[in-house]
């Protein structure tokens, strides 16, 4: 599913400049659940955004289902995520001009999804059910607490059904119960077929994974 | 509601800060509401003229030397000068081998807020309706009738309505027709009878408060109608300069002097209006270049939430172009509406102050010209948020989402 080979990617330049990945190679099998930890600044985002497409390496190559990231043009990649990626960030992530509702809808937008507004309208409040925000569909960002919003973040990262998750610090900040709503539906997207990837520095989500991947300094430890 | 479109999430994003882009459409209109009314004084004085010149209805007018430029001003504005010269110039006029036939008008008086009428200023004019070849024409309805001796012609400034008595220095008048607006100083006019105007002068001293002095065969104005080119007459330039050369005492006015006088009257005030709205323009664009690079670095984070939910760069380019294209675009019809409001409401004064008369557009020219002030607006809208839309869109989708955090 993720061919990562010789991987790096310096912020800056010159003596000042931070390696945040460095010569990284990795492969992750499909319907894998693989946890990356490490301590903050070690490089998890950003080998997480790296696999997303969301940013260049300065070296090797990335391949994700079978597509090399770097040899696609820019309106190809963007529709490659939103066909094939999920992502859930570490901050709360709804677009405050948008209700719940349409910040889930977003991704169907953009992947140009064949199935009807009718199903997509269903599917997204089913999701939105599912995370427990029933009869909150039209509220916006700021109507909404922190363990809400990130709720709506995880369903508008289902609502494509992606083969890939990517999902950064998911439950950082959150209460016990809003965590095990997210885990539980980011397992079940595993089950029914998703690759995971996941960073934490939460111990207790390691249990989740099939794969631990621990990174330190920009380096990878693959276990 | 599913946000299917680029326009519809900018009008989302535009609702966020209503000051800074209320801001942004009041720019916007002033500067297109500035080139409108711009091009809406110079058209309404500019067909005004077209009327005003038909409506004069004479080759040439010739007034007592060195009134020439008095006589425009009074046509124009109807604030009226009074001259006079001898009556026996007529004879001497009609005399002129390539002249077909003249007529005269005395300038009897102006009177300012006058309680017969609506408007401000009338001018009382005297004019023969036995030769008159230049006002009953323009009569609303039916201009072959006869005009009586008590009967007089109003303009259309005046609110005079056909069959109703007016008094002058306490001496009644029917009003006998209404003429066609003009947009000149001749719609506050009102044309009596010489033989009327004299006997209305002579009752003053008993009949009115104030005494009425108009000198006895004397004449303010000869109109003059030349004989076609090819039945003896002469250019107008020609035939002009021929009756200066020959009869000293007058000066002879062609409609192209009116036309050149106007023409200087508007010049200056369309220069100011127009340099105010180019001066503005740049300001404007560069005012909506910088609220857009700014936007487009407050919403950094949420472009690249945008572009990693699989929103293409040309998506976000479209958002930000549309906004500012809907900025524009509401700042260009407001400018529109506001610029016709006020010229029309202000007309009178604005004919008043650059002495130039005032006949509102066609509306074909209005709607051309309030089109081609909208699509400048909108396109200079569209121009100044090239720039931050291209750099907004170019950022890479996690670039974007760490320099916005």
């Amino acid at each position: 599913m993720i061919l990562l080979d010789g991987v790096s990617k310096v912020y800056g330049a010159g003596e000042g400049s931070i390696p945040a990945v460095e010569n990284a190679d990795l492969r992750i099998e499909p319907g894998a659940f693989a946890v990356i930890t490490g301590p903050s600044g070690s490089g998890k985002t950003t080998l997480l955004n790296l696999i997303g497409g969301m940013t260049r390496p300065d070296k090797g190559s990335i391949t994700v289902a079978g597509k090399d990231l770097l040899a696609m043009p820019d309106s190809a990649l963007s529709r490659f995520r939103a066909r094939t990626i999920g992502f859930a960030f570490q901050f709360q992530s709804m677009l405050p001009t948008l209700n719940a509702l349409e910040n889930v809808l977003l991704p169907l937008r953009f992947s140009r999804d064949d199935r009807t507004s009718e199903k997509a309208l269903a599917d997204a409040m089913a999701l939105l059910v599912e995370v427990g925000l029933k009869g909150r569909e039209k509220a916006f960002s700021s109507e909404l607490s922190e363990g809400q919003k990130r709720r709506v973040c995880i369903a508008r990262a289902l609502v494509t059904g992606p083969r890939l998750l990517l999902c950064d610090e998911p439950t950082g900040d959150l209460d016990k119960a809003t965590e095990s709503v997210i885990m539980a539906m980011i397992k079940r997207a595993n089950e029914e077929g998703a690759t995971v990837l996941l960073t934490t520095h939460n111990p207790a989500l390691k249990e989740y994974g099939t794969r631990l991947i621990g990174m330190e300094k920009g380096r990878l430890e693959i276990s | 509601m599913t946000i299917k479109a680029a326009p519809s999430l900018a009008l989302r994003d535009l609702a966020r800060r209503p000051v800074r882009h209320g801001l942004l459409v009041l720019c916007v209109a002033a500067v297109t509401g500035l080139q409108l009314a711009a091009f809406l004084i110079d058209a309404a004085g500019r067909r005004g003229l077209e009327i005003g010149l038909e409506r004069l209805g004479a080759d040439l007018v010739a007034v007592p030397r060195g009134e020439d430029g008095a006589l425009t001003d009074t046509y124009m504005t109807g604030e009226a000068s009074l001259f006079y010269m001898d009556r026996a110039l007529l004879g001497r006029v009609a005399a002129m081998d390539f002249v077909e036939k003249v007529s005269s008008q005395v300038f009897i008086k102006s009177l300012s807020g006058a309680s017969c009428c609506s408007a401000w200023s009338v001018f009382l004019i005297g004019f023969d309706p036995e030769t008159d070849f230049t006002i009953r024409p323009w009569l609303s309805a039916d201009p072959s009738r006869r005009i009586g001796p008590d009967q007089i012609l109003v303009g259309p400034a005046l609110g005079f309505e056909e069959g109703q008595t007016v008094r002058f220095y306490g001496r009644p008048f029917t009003v006998a027709g209404v003429l066609a607006p003009s947009g000149m100083g001749l719609d506050s006019a009102v044309f009596i009878p010489n033989r009327s105007a004299y006997l209305m002068a002579a009752e003053s001293g008993v009949k009115a408060e104030k005494k009425l002095d108009l000198p006895p065969d004397r004449v303010s104005a000869i109109t003059i109608k030349l004989k076609p080119e090819e039945e003896g007459g002469l250019p107008d330039w020609k035939a002009a300069y021929e009756l200066e050369m020959a009869i000293k005492e007058i000066s002879v006015i062609q409609p192209l002097d009116v036309s050149k006088k106007l023409s200087a009257n508007m010049s200056g005030t369309l220069k100011s209006l127009r340099s105010a709205g180019y001066a503005i323009w740049p300001i404007t664009a560069i005012f909506i270049g910088l609220v857009f690079a700014m936007s487009a670095s407050e919403k950094r984070r949420e472009i690249g939430l945008l572009r990693a939910l699989g929103a293409t760069r040309w998506f976000v380019f479209r958002s930000i172009l549309a906004e500012a294209s809907i900025i524009a675009a509401a700042g260009a019809a407001l400018g529109c509406l506001v610029s016709i409001g006020l010229v029309a409401a202000f007309s009178r004064a604005i004919s008043l102050s650059l002495e130039v008369p005032f006949y509102w557009p066609e509306n074909s020219a209005l709607a051309s010209a309030a089109a081609v002030a909208f699509f400048l607006s909108l396109l200079t809208g569209a121009l100044a948020a090239l720039h931050p839309a291209a750099s907004a869109a170019n950022m890479e989708p996690y670039e974007a989402i760490r320099r916005g955090e």
